[in-house]
């Protein structure tokens, strides 16, 4: 009887206990990493807000959003759209892609030709596929690689500082 | 293990890492809260670590890993009061603790390991072997040389582990990773008192400088009186109750030192236990005088990794370790003596390879050389020499694995290690198949299959002594080996729930057990066992701290001999177990609170059974500021765990304890 009073009762706190948010994740830190990238970046014609899009099956949790845009309000001005078409991604100023959507990624690289938009993915090998920077895994932390190449032809500016932090690949 | 991450940020690395987190399925796991993160600029955020475990002696996420792992960190280690490895375990699917008064042993997928010193389990300090070279003992009480308040994470990867870590990663591999230096950032003392007059000292100091050395030292000591028995066993007309003479004290020390620099980092440790064995215990005498053993380890290790290239990861290590037992025991006023020695070094390479698209090659050797493996018994009075056997030993292996991403969603893992002893005429293959296929965004799939090998101790083999117990050696004995198939299926669900089902079914063949013949007994092959079952775990973390552990093991476990027992009976195999781990704060942060349970069912043994238990613990945690911390716990609560498997009634359990404990920084 003791047993399953004990059972019952360890139960019931679990229950009870539900404090619930969320826990970072890898998408928490990729969502961070998009954010800040607006801070090391010249358009052309310089965006006030700057638009994030995330293309397709949204990877992010609304509330990291949230939290990030709060906490970054008084540095970066940005908003974050999810468009699911090609033909609204003129919109954006930074387009990250989700491994999830890398079946379109060619197409729509090649569909922007030269725009000024900063193509972020982390899907496999997306820059030869006509990204600019690809977040990729290595010994234990994120990292990116920028393709100067892809950019220079945006008539994108990318600060110097960004550059040392990332692996380049012209 | 290496941090060649930027030192810029030490502060907020500090903190983010006292916050470090686990879960068994996340993808991937960050040391750090997302609003934290938020405010961290660029450079800050290429220095949040990815937690991985190293289940395959290189990081990677957990979900990639072809085994059923759970993991264990230092949150959960302090608040809910382990003390020692097998109290980790023991809240472990498919594990459980039993003790023997002499030492804590781990049952796993319902084969209890109390005859075999845990040699059927690789135990590893910062993916060093611990397991030492005489009886292969893999120890989990206070015999392992780590405090558990050193400890950032436990990883309990059940499955065979042989195709990369060759003997005795048979039915699992459990990996202790230390903290670092930089997570003390100055000294930290430690203190507790427990039942039966037990105190607990422990000193360390740990800080990581400007110029990137990492280092931390600690030391720990811990007495104990004991607590007095009634041995059944050792009834007599003048001592009806069996009451032991209350030898059952334990006096221990552990020394743990580790420094980073670089591409280079070292670690050493040494543990000494000394127990006392209550009279009445496997026939012991009464006492005074008592019977008692101690266990002395030490190990060193020395390890170079360097990138040779961005795709190209190269790592050597040597390694040196030491052990020494000494066993007293007293039966009829006659005294067995038992002194054993040996000493190993050894050096391991290996290459991490990225080179080919899709492929991620590991290839390594191993080669340990163990010296002067001393045996020595006698008997008296009048003493008598019975055992003076001294020889030396290596095993060599070689082992490769190659992780192929198949497609964006199933990953193949192919590892084969072959291995050498040079106290076995044979060598052993231990391959190793595995597929990870992410189904759905929340659903991952595991198929494994593996081969598993454990050889024949020294002890096993060369080891005679006439006494009371008397006990030949066999010098033809083979390794016996396992077939492990598994299935997982990894579902999180509601966002942070996870939830891992687990199906197996194992085979050894040539177990190595004992058999007893007119009263002289030995190791023998045994023709084998069959295993089969479930593991169930559901965790779920909340942003607060609070965390909910919870498992089930189903156990089917049959001896397939048809010689020495009857054929289907195995012994203290428990049908059901069920554990439960819920940490949460309480009242404000700085109170946070406990509770786990461990059920298992009943234990039918060839000479006795064991009831079935209910092991409830409850610790109570308060940081009054962030210097100190005051806890106070309870453990086996019910005074349920009575009894474990152990002669013809059955070994006497501690029962209710408590512990007062506290730990200041400065």
């Amino acid at each position: 009887m003791i047993r399953i009073s004990i059972a019952v009762w360890a139960l019931l706190v679990t229950l009870l206990a539900g404090a619930v948010a969320d826990e970072a994740t890898e998408y928490d830190l990729k969502a961070a990493y998009l954010l800040n990238f607006a801070a090391y970046v010249e358009w052309p014609s310089p965006p006030k807000p700057v638009t994030v899009c995330v293309y397709g099956n949204n990877p992010f949790k609304a509330a990291t959003i949230a939290a990030l845009l709060n906490a970054k309000s008084g540095q970066i001005d940005a908003v974050f759209k999810y468009p699911r078409q090609l033909e609204y991604l003129t919109v954006c100023n930074i387009l990250f892609w989700p491994q999830s959507e890398q079946g379109n990624f060619g197409k729509a690289t090649a569909l922007l030709n030269n725009a000024p938009i900063l193509i972020v993915t982390d899907v496999q090998d997306g820059l030869p596929q006509g990204a600019m920077i690809n977040l990729i895994t290595e010994s234990k932390h994120l990292r990116f690689e920028i393709n100067i190449g892809t950019v220079l032809a945006s008539k994108l500016k990318i600060s110097s500082k960004l550059l040392k932090l990332a692996k380049i690949v012209s | 293990m290496l941090d060649n991450s930027a030192p810029t940020e030490l502060k907020h690395r500090l903190k983010l890492s006292t916050a470090a987190l686990l879960l068994n399925f996340c993808p991937q796991i960050f040391a750090v809260e997302v609003n934290d993160m938020s405010r961290m600029d660029l450079e800050q955020l290429m220095t949040v670590e990815l937690e991985t475990v190293t289940a395959s002696k290189y990081n990677q996420k957990l979900s990639e890993t072809a085994s059923s792992v759970t993991v264990v960190g230092k949150d959960q280690i302090q608040q809910f009061g382990y003390r020692t490895l097998s109290d980790v375990l023991r809240t472990v699917p498919g594990f459980f603790i039993t003790n023997n008064r002499e030492y804590d042993n781990a049952g796993i997928r319902g084969f209890d390991q109390s005859a075999d010193y845990n040699g059927r389990m690789l135990v590893m300090i910062d993916g060093i072997r611990m397991n030492e070279a005489i009886y292969d003992s893999g120890f989990t009480d206070n015999a392992l040389p780590i405090d558990m308040d050193l400890v950032e994470r436990v990883e309990i990867v059940r499955g065979p582990g042989s195709s990369l870590y060759g003997n005795n990663a048979f039915f699992a591999v459990v990996n202790v990773i230390t903290k670092l230096g930089k997570d003390y950032q100055g000294g930290e003392l430690g203190g507790s008192w427990s039942s039966f007059d037990s105190y607990k000292g422990r000193a360390s100091y740990g800080r990581k400088l400007d110029n990137g050395l990492d280092f931390l030292a600690s030391a720990s000591g811990f007495n104990s009186a004991g607590q007095s028995l009634q041995i059944p066993e050792a009834a007599s007309p003048s001592n009806p109750l069996g009451a032991s003479s209350g030898a059952n004290n334990e006096h221990d020390k552990q020394f743990f030192a580790k420094a980073n620099w670089g591409n280079f980092s070292f670690e050493g440790g040494y543990g000494r236990r000394f127990k006392g064995i209550p009279g009445g215990i496997f026939g012991v005498d009464l006492g005074p005088p008592a019977s008692s053993l101690q266990d002395s380890e030490a190990f060193v290790n020395l390890q170079y990794q360097k990138a040779l290239s961005p795709k190209l990861d190269f790592t050597a290590r040597t390694f040196y370790g030491d052990y020494d037992y000494k066993g007293q025991f007293r039966y009829g006023g006659l005294l067995v003596n038992n002194l054993t020695h040996a000493w190993w070094t050894g050096l391991e390479m290996r290459l991490l390879s990225s080179h080919f698209d899709g492929h991620k090659i590991l290839v390594g050797a191993e080669a340990q050389e163990n010296w002067q493996l001393q045996q020595y018994a006698d008997i008296g009075p009048p003493i008598s020499v019975s055992q003076d056997d001294s020889r030396d030993t290596h095993r060599i292996g070689i082992f490769v694995q190659d992780d192929v991403d198949l497609t964006e969603r199933l990953k193949l893992s192919l590892g084969a290690r072959f291995d050498d002893n040079s106290l076995s005429s044979q060598s052993m293959f231990s391959p190793r198949v595995g597929l990870v296929y992410q189904a759905l965004a929340d659903t991952v799939l595991k198929l494994q299959y593996g081969k598993a090998f454990r050889s024949p101790t020294i002890a096993q083999q060369f080891y005679t002594v006439y006494g009371i117990p008397n006990q030949t050696a066999n010098t033809g004995l083979q390794p016996e080996q396992i077939d492990t198939v598994s299935l997982t299926w990894e579902q999180a669900f509601a966002g942070d729930w996870h939830f891992t089902a687990t199906g197996y079914y194992l085979k050894q063949n040539k177990r190595l057990g004992v058999e007893e013949i007119a009263g002289f007994s030995h190791a023998v092959n045994l023709s084998g066992d069959v295993g089969y079952g479930g593991e169930f775990e559901l965790q779920r973390r909340w942003d607060n701290g609070a965390l909910l552990r919870t498992g089930y093991s189903l156990i089917f476990a049959e001896d397939q001999d048809p010689v020495g027992s009857a054929p289907g009976i195995l012994g203290n195999v428990p049908r059901h177990l069920y554990q439960l781990n819920f940490m949460t704060p309480l009242f404000s942060p700085k109170w946070r609170g406990g509770f786990d349970m461990q059920v298992l069912s009943s234990r039918m043994g060839l000479q006795s059974n064991t009831p079935g238990y209910t092991r409830v613990g409850l610790n109570l945690l308060y940081q009054p500021i962030t210097y100190l911390d005051l806890s106070a716990g309870v453990y086996d609560l019910l005074d349920d765990n009575r009894l474990e498997p152990g002669g013809i009634y059955g070994i006497p359990q501690e029962g209710r304890t408590f512990r007062l404990k506290f730990q200041c920084r400065f």
